[in-house]
């Protein structure tokens, strides 16, 4: 009331918004290293950078971020404090190079040079056993960083203060100085141990309508798929990794503003399934607790659920999704046959089961 | 209430059965005077059945519950009007279950008290039994209704149920939220509104047309007595037809619907008669209103705060006849009609006037002007989640088959490639990127094989894009396109597509019953199984089916295209291009929409077949399974 909404009577402002692009690198180096042959670390690398260029060519407001989803931990390769020091430290000549703008430089060396660090950290211990990475924690440092970029600024700019961040989330991405998405690089499979924390991040980058693109190198995950389904990202499989300059660019480059009058590549096959929080399985059906919504592949023991502590009633699930009985038998042999059926189903793996 | 007697046998003994207030009572005729051995309150019968009137014996059945305990009764009218007796007592009796129902049970009756309380549980019943899903599955009439509606529920209906082997009632089992939607819009009567100001006039040719039903017409009357008083009084001597083709032009009309009247406007002999005859109509049909909460009573006003001294109140204010705002006027009589034949619904408050209670009704009706977000936030009724630590369910099954993907790496031999691989010197992206190092001659040069490698794949990737596009964009078009268009049926013929459509709703019905028994785990659907199973079979049949019909009438309709455009080229001159030749449809298509669904039938056989050779194995009949089962039993 005490301020006139007069932006959403020039178009032309909100078409020319700059655009903030947050690249998550999936840095699996068990997957990186079985990708050698095809697309190496180094080349990989060179051609996200050069995306990244061409994305801050098309406006001298683009920004762009880049965080490394590490098998324990997500860091930011981009901008990142330390490698900023660094660089600025041993190559000021960097600088003087006539044949370069000066930012496209700045971003490749410090890129770079953190995740050389990153991978000189990283002690071959902590690797084993992870089949994924932490692609949760990156995503969220993407959405943090994208809020205060997008909306931190946007207050201290604007100065009245009674607008943009103050308002929910609806309104946010409206009032937001500029427009992001986030792009995930990944090589690496299975999500399904993350599965709340993606999610949430999911319906988080949704909520502030920031799209999530996959470039999916290899591997194949369920929750990825959704990510960008539910925000209108864009997913590719990528069938040529080496070719992956190409598919940045011809996939991936257009902004949000732009992409409302484009057709997106995406292919549209999208898995809905999710992951059960007991066993981490992706099910296909499942049970549901009914105060806290949290998914069971089986009612959880005691009928109590595991993540609220509700006594839940199963009573009335029945028999459901127990042995199906298809031919009529007497009651008695049922049992047997359930017993005999559970014994050899909970170690068919050893030898010498009687059923076998 | 006054006395119902009916002479009766109870019994085969010979009585007099009597209804006084909401007892019936049964006495009989052998020892005169003698005390009714029958006593029955209204409120607890259940149900009450006679026979019809075309039958020799006239019976009436009265069935009660009281708790737990029910039982019937059955009274033999014998009198020489047997029948006129029976059916004043039957009235009779409706009437004052109905009323004990309806909790205005007779008032001072013995049986007051617990008339009341059965009056409460029947109106909870009430509310609760559009609800109530047995009754929902046994409504026949209620089910035909749906199925009239929805065409779609309907043929899957035909095909699954009246064609097929899923019975009604597991039709229906897993419809009951349809149902019970379907009850309640049924429910629902449709309020009265202001039938004038829905008329519009179409001209065609030049002349004023207008259709008028039927039901129009009762609403008009229903809501303005008026005109139906002009209509009773005229009509035979004015035809029907120009009766209300006078009307919708008179001054008559534009008053009621509420428009300004202009000295334009035609005169009409017959209707401006009634022009100020409205008032006395309205005020006949008012609503008594009994008590006005004193917060809103506008007499309030006139006593606190007179206008007789000073200025007038405005306009629209005065209790006047002024002729200069008719229009507020009559959109309020209007208003006030339409809201005089709402039924109300406060019924339960209205009527018990007396002088506490309004002052109570006064004190709620304050409290419902009250502006509750001016006062302090309510406590908020949470349920509280323990949500427990989830890293403790994370280790559960790890380690287990994580490691099929990366097994046999060896981590620091990884890494130390990787490392080698980025080096630690800053590199040039100029040289990785395909095409980069073509000029410098000393960065290891890609050999030409690897050059036209990349180049392949570069052209392949391109390639996979495009036809991602390519693919999206008939998506899009088929969507923004009606369903009537080739492309939204996949260029197949109007009823080989419904077919399609058909099959599949039906195929989904049969899948559906098939889980939900399969699933249950209740060896009682084990019959229900098979018969699923065998629907499914016949159901690829079927699917069959419509795709060879499908193919059928693509070669059909690539003859005719043929031959159309060999005519045509033949007139003139021009030879067809090869893409009019094409014709869309045929088995591909059909395969291609319902290649899911085959693909659903075949892993719900798949399952059934397992789940059947497995019971088979387990049964004492099959070979082996007799060592089996003791064993079994000693795990």
């Amino acid at each position: 009331m005490d301020k006139v909404d007069a932006s959403a009577h020039y178009q032309g402002v909100t078409e020319d918004k700059p655009s903030l692009l947050v690249v998550v690198l999936d840095t699996n180096p068990f997957a990186w290293q079985s990708l050698h042959s095809e697309l190496p670390l180094q080349t990989a690398l060179s051609h996200i950078l050069l995306f990244l260029n061409a994305h801050l060519s098309f406006s001298h407001a683009n920004r762009v971020a880049v965080i490394a989803s590490h098998t324990k931990s997500a860091t930011f390769l981009y901008p990142n404090s330390a490698a900023a020091a660094e660089t600025a430290e041993t190559s000021v000549d960097l600088y003087r190079d006539a044949n370069k703008y000066r930012l496209f430089a700045s971003i490749e060396r410090q890129v770079q040079s953190s995740m050389q660090r990153l991978l000189s950290s990283t002690a071959p211990e902590s690797l084993a056993g992870t089949n994924e990475t932490t692609m949760a924690g990156a995503l969220s440092l993407a959405l943090a960083y994208i809020n205060r970029v997008c909306n931190a600024d946007n207050l201290s700019d604007s100065g009245e203060g009674s607008g943009g961040g103050a308002r929910p989330g609806e309104a946010r991405a409206d009032t937001a100085s500029m427009t992001a998405r986030i792009l995930v690089v990944s090589v690496s499979g299975d999500l399904a141990n993350q599965y709340v924390s993606v999610m949430n991040s999911i319906f988080a980058a949704q909520r502030q309508r920031v799209p999530i693109d996959i470039c999916k190198i290899a591997g194949d995950t369920v929750f990825l798929q959704q990510a960008s389904d539910s925000t209108n990202g864009i997913y590719m499989q990528l069938q040529h990794p080496s070719a992956l300059l190409q598919y940045l660019l011809s996939c991936f480059m257009s902004d949000p503003s732009t992409r409302h009058h484009l057709i997106p590549p995406s292919q549209i096959n999208v898995d809905f399934r999710a992951a059960c929080f007991c066993h981490k399985r992706v099910v296909d059906i499942g049970f549901v607790c009914s105060i806290c919504l949290s998914i069971f592949c089986s009612p959880p023991p005691g009928a109590i659920c595991t993540t609220c502590n509700t006594k839940l009633d199963v009573s009335a699930l029945g028999n459901y999704g127990g042995k199906p009985a298809v031919v009529l038998m007497k009651k008695k042999k049922i049992k047997k046959a359930k017993k005999v059926l559970n014994d050899s189903a909970a170690d068919s793996s050893t030898p010498g089961t009687p059923v076998a | 209430m006054s006395t119902v007697k009916g002479l009766t046998t109870f019994k085969k003994k010979d009585g007099t059965l009597q209804l006084t207030r909401d007892i019936v009572t049964w006495a009989p005729a052998a020892p005169p005077n003698s005390p009714p051995t029958v006593t029955i309150q209204v409120g607890n019968i259940e149900n009450l059945q006679a026979t019809p009137a075309t039958s020799v014996k006239v019976m009436i059945k009265i069935f009660t519950k009281e708790g737990d305990t029910s039982e019937s009764y059955v009274f033999n009218f014998t009198a020489a009007s047997a029948r006129a007796e029976a059916d004043a007592m039957k009235a009779a009796l409706s009437d004052a279950i109905a009323a004990a129902k309806a909790g205005t049970a007779v008032p001072g009756g013995p049986g007051g008290a617990s008339s009341a309380t059965i009056a409460a549980t029947a109106a909870g019943a009430s509310t609760t039994e559009l609800m109530n899903e047995a009754r929902l599955a046994k409504d026949m009439d209620l089910q035909m209704s749906l199925l009239k509606s929805d065409a779609a529920l309907s043929n899957t209906f035909r095909e699954a149920v009246m064609l097929g082997t899923v019975t009604s009632e597991q039709f229906w089992s897993t419809r009951t939220h349809l149902l019970r939607a379907h009850a309640l819009e049924k429910s629902q009567a449709r309020a009265p509104y202001n039938v004038l100001s829905t008329f519009r006039v179409n001209t065609i040719d030049g002349a004023p047309k207008m259709s008028l039903s039927r039901e129009q017409i009762a609403e008009i009357f229903r809501t303005h007595p008026l005109v139906k008083k002009v209509y009773d009084e005229n009509v035979p001597r004015v035809p029907e037809d120009q009766f209300f083709s006078r009307f919708f032009l008179s001054r008559l009309f534009k008053t009621l619907k509420g428009d300004k009247l202009s000295p334009a406007d035609p005169m009409d002999v017959v209707f401006d008669r009634y022009l100020n005859r409205e008032d006395e109509e309205y005020t006949r049909k008012r609503r008594k209103v009994d008590h006005v909460p004193l917060t809103i009573d506008l007499e309030g006003n006139e006593q606190n705060i007179s206008k007789n001294r000073g200025n007038a109140p405005d306009v629209t204010m005065r209790p006047s006849r002024m002729e200069n705002v008719p229009v507020i006027r009559t959109l309020n009589s209007i208003s006030l009609q339409i809201l005089n034949l709402v039924a109300p619904t406060d019924t339960s408050k209205v009527g018990e006037g007396s002088g506490e209670d309004s002052r109570d009704r006064d004190e709620e009706y304050i409290a419902s002007q009250r502006l509750t977000d001016l006062g302090g936030d309510p406590e908020e009724e949470r349920i509280i989640l323990n949500i427990q630590d989830q890293r403790k369910f994370f280790s559960n099954e790890d380690g287990g088959k994580t490691q099929n993907r990366f097994a046999g790496m060896d981590a620091a031999s990884v890494l130390q490639t990787l490392r080698q691989d980025l080096g630690d010197k800053p590199f040039d992206i100029a040289d990785l990127l395909p095409g980069g190092g073509e000029d410098d001659e000393d960065v290891d040069e890609p050999n030409p094989a690897a050059a036209s490698a990349s180049k392949a794949g570069f052209h392949s990737a391109t390639k996979q894009v495009t036809e991602a596009v390519r693919d999206r964009s008939s998506q899009l078009l088929t969507l923004s396109t009606g369903t009537n268009s080739a492309l939204a049926t996949g260029g197949l013929p109007r009823e080989v597509f419904d077919a399609v459509q058909s099959v599949h709703a039906t195929t989904n019905e049969f899948l559906r019953h098939f889980w939900l028994a399969f699933l249950s785990g209740d060896e009682k659907r084990a019959k229900d199984i098979n018969s699923m199973v065998t629907s499914l079979r016949n159901s690829k049949e079927r699917i069959e089916a419509v795709a060879k019909n499908a193919e059928e009438q693509r070669e059909e309709l690539k003859v005719q295209r043929k031959k159309d455009l060999h005519e045509e080229y033949k007139k003139t001159g021009i030879k067809p291009k090869k893409k009019d030749m094409e014709v869309g449809g045929g088995k591909k298509v059909v395969d291609e929409m319902l290649g899911p669904t085959l693909v659903a039938i075949d892993k719900a056989l798949a399952k059934y077949q397992a789940a059947l050779d497995e019971a088979e194995r387990l049964t004492p009949g099959g070979g082996g399974t007799a060592a089996a089962t003791p064993v079994g039993i000693a795990a």
